[in-house]
């Protein structure tokens, strides 16, 4: 497929919408500005317009200058042009697209499942079915007497084997 | 019928209503019958907007067996909401004595159906370029705006062809009403006999009081005596309030310093920073629709956008403007 646009610097700024012009306008991209990726008092040089800062003076925490939702917005706007990088860090460290998907932390559910409970009592009853088959026996013997202990060793001098 | 026997009939429901106005009908000899639907008195056209169509309109049928012919409204009949027009079906009719014409001489007249203002179009002549006239009938009319008319005396809206509005068809002219012994010539009523000297005192003698001029003994207030406090009155009425604590007025000190330390211009290297990085992602698009969305969305495209909108309104309000002086020049030209 052939390209679109061949586009200069100034052109290409003449098709971003208003919107993100207007964002841009009053918060430079970053080598010009640098933005906290944490919460600052809101007069700080450096405070993120999408994260709740602190008021200087009374210390309380103010909603941040752009909601999740228009944040969100303007994020995306953003990647569609190919600029979503020089946006300030979101807040929560919120991520979009493939960058969340390799982000994502795992659930729990995926990383230990829970199991039906045959499942999670297996090994328990396996261990459990051995012992007993193990000691079987001795528990016969105990129920039947002397005289099965005496056929049980009969048996066992009388096996027949290939040696 | 006294108030006191229609009030009743106007509070039953409709079915029974138009019981009773059939069970009155029968009693009456056919002359006397209402013609139509009884319509009640709320539901009555009154103003032009409602009838669409005025005494001396031409009008094309578009209904019943005259369809398609062009004729004349003679009048309106505002207990049925129809009008009678100069080619119209006939009904005999079985007329009294009483009620015969200096003409007539037997019973039976021939008496003309109404039609309803649905069933008719309004024609309207225009002019085209060259001087030749030409007719059309408006599939539906619509009224925007007010002018006052010498003919009627009064406001009248003016009607427009819908969904062309810069055709105006004005309203036909009345017939003069011819002045009687009685009647008071224009300059006369309009003629200013008091001019107050002062505003101060008042001429009439000391002595004189009055409460109102209005009838003591009637029940209502007067429904335009509202009670309206203006926006100056509120003002003055109002206590001031409590001054701004100092905590607020270093909330406003603060707002302000906020509002000055932002940035409202872009320097030309950050534009041109965005901008190269902006072109270094378009410049690979190659997806037609994705092109079309950028075209769509950009700062440019919603500007030339403002701006078109605002010729095309210009434009047809320049041609709303040329229809109606057209229309005059017809107008007078008609009335010559």
């Amino acid at each position: 497929m052939s390209k679109l646009f061949n586009l200069s610097a100034l052109e290409a700024f003449e098709k971003l919408p208003l919107q993100l012009r207007n964002f841009f306008t009053r918060y430079p991209p970053a080598p010009f500005r640098k933005y906290a990726s944490e919460q600052t008092l809101a007069n700080a040089p450096d405070a993120n317009p999408f994260i709740p800062n602190r008021h200087p003076v009374t210390g309380k925490v103010q909603e941040p200058v752009y909601s999740l939702r228009r944040q969100s917005d303007l994020y995306k706007l953003a990647y569609k042009f190919g600029i979503a990088d020089l946006m300030p860090t979101m807040r929560n460290n919120k991520k979009f697209y493939a960058e969340k998907y390799e982000n994502k932390a795992l659930l729990k559910g995926v990383l230990s499942p829970k199991g039906h409970k045959w499942e999670r009592t297996y090994d328990e009853r396996k261990q459990r079915i051995s012992d007993a088959v193990a000691k079987a026996e001795e528990v016969i013997v105990e129920a039947k007497g002397s005289k099965y202990k005496k056929r049980i060793e009969r048996k066992e001098l009388e096996r027949k084997t290939w040696f | 019928m006294s108030k006191r026997y229609t009030g009743v009939l106007e509070r039953l429901p409709q079915h029974f209503r138009d019981f009773f106005m059939r069970r009155a009908d029968q009693s009456q000899i056919p002359a006397f019958r209402s013609q139509g639907k009884y319509i009640p008195e709320e539901k009555r056209y009154t103003r032009p907007e409602q009838w669409k169509v005025l005494e001396g309109d031409r009008v094309m049928f578009v209904k019943g067996p005259n369809k398609g012919k062009i004729g004349k409204v003679l009048g309106l009949q505002p207990f049925t909401n129809s009008i009678y027009t100069d080619i119209a079906e006939t009904e005999p009719l079985a007329v009294p004595r009483q009620l015969w014409q200096e003409d007539q001489n037997e019973y039976l007249i021939d008496y003309p159906k109404t039609v309803s203002p649905d069933d008719v179009r309004v024609v309207a002549t225009l002019v085209r370029e060259d001087g030749t006239e030409y007719d059309i009938a408006a599939e539906d009319v619509i009224f925007k705006g007010k002018y006052f008319d010498e003919d009627y005396k009064k406001m009248m809206p003016i009607r427009r062809v819908k969904y062309h509005e810069h055709i105006i068809i004005p309203w036909p002219r009345p017939d003069p009403a011819e002045d009687c012994v009685f009647s008071t010539p224009p300059e006369v009523a309009e003629e200013r006999s008091h001019v107050e000297n002062s505003i101060l005192q008042f001429e009439q003698p000391a002595d004189f009081t009055i409460q109102s001029l209005r009838d003591p003994i009637m029940k209502r207030p007067y429904k335009w005596d509202k009670q309206v406090l203006k926006k100056g009155d509120i003002t003055k009425l109002t206590a001031p309030g409590i001054p701004y604590s100092e905590t607020k007025k270093a909330m406003f000190e603060e707002r302000r310093q906020i509002r000055e330390s932002q940035i409202t211009e872009m320097s030309a290297e950050v534009m041109e920073f965005i901008g190269s990085r902006v072109a270094e992602h378009l410049n690979n698009v190659t997806d037609p629709n994705f092109k079309q969305y950028v075209d769509k969305v950009s700062g440019q495209y919603r500007k030339q956008k403002l701006a078109r909108r605002e010729k095309e309104k210009q434009l047809l309000d320049l041609q709303i403007k040329e229809a109606e002086k057209r229309n005059k020049r017809v107008t007078r030209a008609s009335a010559q």
